[in-house]
């Protein structure tokens, strides 16, 4: 359409897309910011609650329901060209930013403090193995296959490696809540470990909260 | 999720004017998701509780990727649209490097500033 000019009101105004004003949008903006930290801050008081290692396992949970519904709205609502590509960008990013990006801070700033932290090795190990078998599987096999040209998989492979990433995904689970929970325990440190478990009460609010902003 | 249906086309809208590329949107979508999920991780760390920082980010990671491809697979499936998953050249070596420094950092049992200095 029209060209926008940077720098004056029609470039905001142009932020604004189809049908929506640039107020309008900014307001929309800073609410869904603030649905998705409320609806993690539900989550953390609800995984707090239960424990972990269950905890950071619900919070996981809760992060990709939002990631998933909105790759998925935003791809069906716009089928176009870049829409194809979201998913992987999204994911991609994802784990760009938490092996450099978080993993790089927490080690730099906590050994800064600590000079050196602990950790069971056996439960980092079995996040990574997994992380890298499905992260090289889903993003880099499907430039090397051949029944579909470029960066797809055909739609049998897709099915195929959308099944092993929900396996390997469900035997981390299992690892982690099951059968070898001690290997992801943090170790309990002096004091400062955990403020009291919120009361029923508040869980089952919060609950109940995480539910209703998964609508919104 | 109505949120994000209206505000998706303002996002690319933005990125579009920024002349920033299309990849873009992802990347913001992932910081906004992985804020708080970060900030709780990075707190833990400071008090030296690196497990639960780990189990944080790793766990996003896992549940990210592991969660986020079937459920886009099949989608893509029943609505009958091509869904991209190959990264570029680029990305892959990028890829690949973050996850070789990661697994040899934690290859030790514990962690010291210069792995911390590396993976960032």
């Amino acid at each position: 359409m029209d060209p926008y000019q940077p720098g004056d009101r029609g470039f905001f105004l142009a932020f604004a897309g189809e049908n929506i004003s640039g107020w309008m949008a900014a307001i929309l903006g800073v609410s869904l910011i603030s649905v998705v930290l409320s609806a993690v801050h539900h989550a953390e008081v609800v995984a707090h609650k239960v424990g972990e290692p269950y905890g950071t396992l619900i919070l996981a949970l809760a992060i990709t329901v939002i990631e998933v519904s909105l790759i998925v709205s935003m791809m069906l609502s716009k089928q176009g060209a870049g829409s194809t590509t979201l998913a992987r960008d999204t994911v991609f990013a994802a784990i760009m930013l938490i092996n450099t990006g978080i993993i790089g801070i927490c080690l730099l700033w906590g050994s800064y403090l600590h000079k050196e932290q602990i950790y069971i090795k056996q439960g980092v190990s079995a996040a990574l193995v997994t992380l890298t078998a499905i992260s090289v599987l889903t993003l880099v096999l499907p430039n090397f296959t051949t029944s579909a040209a470029g960066p797809v998989y055909s739609s049998s492979q897709l099915i195929f490696v959308a099944i092993i990433s929900l396996v390997l995904y469900g035997g981390f689970v299992s690892v982690q809540t099951v059968r070898h929970r001690d290997y992801f325990l943090p170790e309990e440190n002096e004091g400062d470990y955990h403020a009291a478990p919120p009361t029923k009460l508040t869980t089952a609010i919060s609950l109940i909260t995480l539910v209703l902003s998964w609508q919104s | 999720m109505l949120l994000s249906k209206k505000l998706s086309p303002t996002i690319e809208g933005i990125v579009m004017d920024l002349g920033a590329p299309k990849s873009l949107v992802g990347v913001i979508i992932a910081a906004v998701i992985l804020m708080p999920e970060g900030l709780a991780a990075i707190r833990a760390a400071r008090k030296n509780r690196l497990q639960t920082s780990l189990n944080l980010a790793l766990g996003s990671a896992l549940a990210s990727i592991g969660l986020t491809i079937p459920a886009v697979a099949l989608v893509s499936i029943v609505a009958g649209f091509d869904v991209t998953l190959g990264i570029d050249t680029k990305s892959t070596l990028l890829l690949l490097l973050s996850l070789f420094t990661i697994s040899i950092s934690f290859n030790a049992g514990r962690t010291n500033i210069q792995q911390g200095w590396c993976c960032w």
